[in-house]
């Protein structure tokens, strides 16, 4: 994936989709996934709950999720900057998470 | 002069051990995986056969359902956020709600096609079991995603 690089954005994008679609099926809970109050947020928060309820990929969705990764994910922030550092492909149009959309099923 | 190096040596390494403690324990642990949420909702069914004139019992599908909670834990309401039911390989409905109100969202807000399932999805899921989770605070609304499915085990 990413040409062997694991540092990335998309590579945490996907993974906090599939993680979180695992514990939804199993248990359910929340789905906030963007900060809450800022610009960045709100478009990254719409951008996973498009990827995360769709039928179908959404590639505008996925590239505005890890475009905005690093600013408006409650993950970063929570984790104090944590992915400030990790590189973002906006050119990736087939990801991994592709072939598991849609996620709830 | 051999033994005072040695001596310099190890104090400064003792110091760094004692700063690396000093900042562990400086640090919150997070859980960014499973951040923990104010409340857990329970319900008595789900997994709903559809009645003849939803589509029967060879339709199968999901629905997400966001149970909106206030902050002292009474149940609001809930939101469709996603409806999908298929018979025999064939899309009945699919529909998406992502642009949904943090409020609960009226019956006849929704398309023709997903209103019909509206009171069958509200049956099913009321009365709503919620029980709070100490360990986290509350919003002043709480939106928690239940999963329900159509169709036969």
């Amino acid at each position: 994936m990413l040409d062997g690089r694991i540092a990335t954005a998309n590579n945490e994008v996907e993974a906090y989709l599939f993680g979180k679609a695992v514990a939804i099926n199993a248990v359910g809970g929340s789905t906030q996934f963007g900060v809450v109050g800022t610009q960045a947020g709100q478009k990254y928060q719409q951008a996973m709950e498009t990827l995360f309820y769709g039928t179908t990929f959404d590639l505008n969705a996925y590239q505005t999720a890890v475009s905005n990764f690093k600013e408006g994910s409650a993950a970063n922030l929570q984790a104090k900057g944590i992915y400030n550092n990790f590189s973002v492909d906006l050119k990736l149009s087939n990801p991994v998470i592709k072939k598991f959309i849609p996620l709830l099923q | 002069m051999k033994y005072l190096i040695l001596l310099t040596t190890f104090s400064f390494m003792l110091s760094k051990c004692d700063a690396q403690q000093k900042d562990t324990g400086a640090s919150e642990p997070v859980n960014i995986l499973s951040p923990a949420f104010p409340f857990v909702v329970d319900v008595n069914r789900k997994n709903i056969i559809l009645p003849d004139s939803l589509g029967g019992m060879e339709s199968k599908g999901i629905a997400a359902l966001a149970i909106l909670i206030d902050s002292t834990g009474n149940f609001d309401g809930f939101n469709i956020k996603k409806l999908s039911i298929n018979r025999f390989g064939t899309n009945i409905v699919d529909f998406v709600n992502v642009n949904g109100p943090s409020e609960v969202m009226k019956q006849t807000a929704y398309p023709a096609a997903v209103a019909r399932y509206h009171h069958l999805l509200a049956k099913s899921i009321i009365p709503v079991k919620i029980k709070r989770n100490p360990s986290a605070k509350p919003e002043p609304l709480n939106e928690f995603i239940l999963i329900v499915r159509f169709g036969r085990d």
